[in-house]
């Protein structure tokens, strides 16, 4: 078969082939050193659109930096080549965003008020209740009736649920290489995180509710 | 009626602009057993509290017609989600149609997307302002320079078409043949702050729209207010409302006589699927 084929029969991941992700990712590979942060601001009662930064040196030793909006396929490519974030208050974000990424598919296929009965049941009966942040968050939010457990939906619902902790706890330990506490420590704050965008928490606050 | 300080949490809510909007719901839920308590905030004003629908918990809020304003859909939608939590809202009641021939008053409309027809470029016909500046590009073209003319046309390629709550949108899709002696039309809805009496506006106002895979299947006026809460990435309004005109000259007599129907197949459609999940 003619080599003109070869570049649309060996890339398998997104990455690989979106142009902002090479982008990144071959500044990674050639630069001396970076620094990985996220941030998503508030604007009175509006979560602004999250963004990247990738500050880095470059070859020729230029202090130099990247920033975009948060594209989940530019994340996959930093979190392949065992990006960690500076800080892990922005490791915390980074998988919360992940987390809601991930967690979309089960609330839209059950439905929002389904999704936060099985959610909030899965973590208050569960061990990451136990979890620091997201047990001060927990006490924010409502109390949910109980979801109805005999159907299939819950337990494919709930199978959801903890198999995205999962994967997310896996890239955590196996692609950024984090110690299993301070993985627990990033899934902990993502969750609460999920829970604060999700219930309007930090609004809340902010009008004194 | 009771006042407090505690509003319920939700993870729904239903927006009603009118009278009969608010009476229809009040109906559908009686014919449901669904409650539909009056209550009073200090701060957010009157809501209404229906309490387990399905899997959601509900609360209805009453504003004004039209999303801009004191009591528009804008000013309550970002205050009652950040109070009680709530990740959807429903903006249920009336609407006009856009084909009289393939629908028929109390036919109910669910939008797939959102389209604000007010946001738009209003530009020189031609690009040009005055016949003399067409006549100097045209002269073969036009004849008398000494007039003015004032032709201008509309552009919606930088309006942006709003997607709708995937979570709520799958629950009527998935319960569209519950509908009992009504149409369900799926597709793109027009919102704006415009009362429209003119059947060629309508058209003409569906023929600058840019074409797209979900067509459109009618208009209303509260929705593009309830966007305040919504960005595209993660969208909170489905709109569910029954058609109660054309938006043609025969709008307000055809309103009067079909407003409570459509209305309440709204209500009743929109519930129907909610119980049913």
């Amino acid at each position: 078969m003619s080599s003109e084929f070869d570049k649309y029969l060996d890339k398998s991941q997104p990455w690989e082939t979106d142009p902002l992700a090479k982008h990144w990712l071959a500044i990674v590979d050639e630069a001396n050193s970076y620094q990985l942060s996220f941030e998503q601001k508030l604007d009175g009662l509006t979560w602004k659109a999250p963004r990247i930064f990738l500050t880095y040196v470059s070859k020729s030793g230029e202090p130099r930096q990247l920033k975009a909006k948060y594209d989940e396929v530019l994340n996959d490519g930093l979190i392949e080549f065992g990006c960690k974030c500076e800080t892990l208050s922005d490791e915390q974000l980074r998988f919360g965003l992940m987390l809601t990424d991930a967690w979309r598919r089960a609330s839209i296929k059950y439905g929002d008020g389904f999704f936060n009965a099985v959610l909030l049941r899965m973590l208050r009966t569960g061990p990451f209740g136990r979890l620091r942040l997201t047990r001060e968050t927990l006490t924010k939010v409502g109390k949910e009736n109980d979801p109805y457990r005999s159907g299939e939906s819950y337990g494919e619902c709930l199978a959801m649920l903890e198999g995205s902790l999962a994967r997310l706890g896996g890239l955590l330990i196996e692609k950024l290489k984090y110690r299993r506490d301070d993985a627990l420590q990033v899934l902990d704050g993502a969750i609460a995180l999920f829970l604060e965008r999700r219930y309007h928490l930090r609004e809340r606050e902010l009008l004194g509710w | 009626m009771p006042t407090t300080q505690q509003v319920p949490e939700a993870s729904l809510l239903i927006f009603l602009a009118v009278s009969a909007e608010e009476k229809a719901l009040r109906t559908a839920c009686k014919l449901r057993k669904i409650s539909f308590r009056k209550r009073s905030h200090d701060l957010l004003g009157e809501y209404f509290e229906l309490g387990p629908v399905g899997h959601e918990r509900v609360l209805a809020v009453r504003t004004t017609m039209g999303p801009i304003g004191y009591e528009g859909s804008a000013s309550k939608a970002k205050l009652f989600q950040v109070r009680t939590g709530a990740q959807a809202i429903l903006s249920l009641g009336i609407a006009f149609g856009v084909s009289p021939a393939n629908q028929s008053i109390g036919d109910v409309l669910v939008s797939t997307s959102i389209f604000p027809y007010d946001s738009r470029d209003v530009v020189p016909l031609h690009g040009l302002a005055t016949v003399h500046e067409l006549a100097e590009r045209f002269p073969s073209y036009l004849r008398g320079a000494d007039k003015m003319v004032s032709g201008y046309k509309i552009r919606y390629d930088k309006t942006p078409r709003h997607p709708v709550r995937e979570e709520l949108l799958g629950v009527f899709l998935r319960n569209r043949a519950k509908a009992s002696g009504f149409k369900v039309h799926f597709g793109t809805i027009l919102s704006g702050a415009s009362r429209i009496h003119s059947g060629c506006f309508r058209r003409e106002l569906i023929d600058q729209i840019p074409s797209h895979e979900h067509r459109v299947v009618g208009g209303e006026m509260e929705s593009v207010g309830i966007l305040v809460t919504s960005r595209d990435d993660s969208p909170t309004t489905v709109v569910c409302k029954g058609i109660s005109d054309f938006a043609d000259h025969n709008r307000d007599a055809v309103i009067k006589e079909s407003r409570a129907r459509a209305a309440l197949n709204a209500a009743v459609f929109a519930l129907d699927a909610l119980i049913a999940g």
